[in-house]
């Protein structure tokens, strides 16, 4: 016990950086997740409005016109989508990602 | 430093670990939940685009004639040249079939998560002109494929 208290008397201000830092990380942390989530809530909207000006273009005038939707998703999430979705027809142009409906 | 301070500061330090470890804790399996779940639905959104694509294609390039058409609940059947195709609903799984008589049938998944669907066939007394479709997937769509055939006929 006495150690101990030998030992946090030392390090006192250390332990309260050590705090701030983790902190500081956990919140990054938080917001990197949250960002994330966020694009692949957009990719997620936008496929579904896809689906949606597909059938409406039927609909109009029952002679389909391709319809292109246009997003940019980060790199690093193209990645994993071409790997979860190896069919699709995601195209890749300059620094974004180009989803064709057909 | 008094024994009694150490005691508290110890505690305090520990209540906050635990609190952001378990908090940290939830938002990874949130995230992680949240992530599949996008995920599986964006590739059911994909492959539904895609399937309503193919089935709008086949249906417009169907043999009009009214005796190559066979309609039942949540499934169609009909013809293209030389080949015989169905669309079919299955536990919420959509199905597309080819068969010929050279041909094995081939059954293929193209949907998954489809509630319901429903197939009209607007016809006269020898041929079909167009197919309507009710599907209840994530909401409901309604949409009339004309077909190719019928089309340029009407005109």
């Amino acid at each position: 016990m006495f150690m101990a208290m030998k030992y946090t008397n030392k390090y006192k201000g250390f332990f309260l950086i050590e705090l701030m830092v983790a902190i500081l990380l956990f919140s990054t942390l938080i917001l990197v997740i949250n960002g994330y989530t966020a694009n692949l809530q957009k990719l997620n909207s936008l496929s579904k409005k896809a689906i949606e000006n597909y059938i409406k273009n039927y609909r109009s005038n029952s002679q389909f016109e391709h319809s292109v939707v246009n997003f940019r998703i980060g790199k690093s999430l193209f990645k994993i989508l071409q790997k979860k979705l190896p069919d699709s027809d995601f195209k890749t142009y300059d620094s974004g990602i180009r989803k064709l409906d057909k | 430093m008094k024994k009694g301070s150490f005691l508290l500061e110890a505690i305090v330090y520990l209540a906050v670990i635990l609190f952001l470890s378990s908090v940290l804790f939830k938002a990874v399996i949130y995230s992680y939940k949240n992530y599949k779940e996008l995920v599986g639905s964006l590739h059911e959104n994909t492959n539904l685009l895609k399937a309503i694509d193919s089935l709008s294609t086949d249906i417009q390039l169907a043999d009009a004639k009214n005796i190559n058409w066979k309609i039942s609940e949540a499934k169609i059947i009909f013809k293209q040249k030389d080949l015989y195709i169905s669309w079919e609903l299955e536990k919420n799984n959509l199905y597309r079939a080819e068969w010929s008589s050279d041909k094995e049938k081939k059954r293929n998944l193209v949907a998954t998560n489809i509630k319901k669907i429903r197939f009209i066939v607007k016809s006269n007394k020898t041929e079909v002109k167009s197919v309507v479709i009710e599907l209840e997937s994530y909401k409901k769509f309604s949409f009339e494929i004309h077909l190719i055939n019928g089309t340029y006929e009407a005109q």
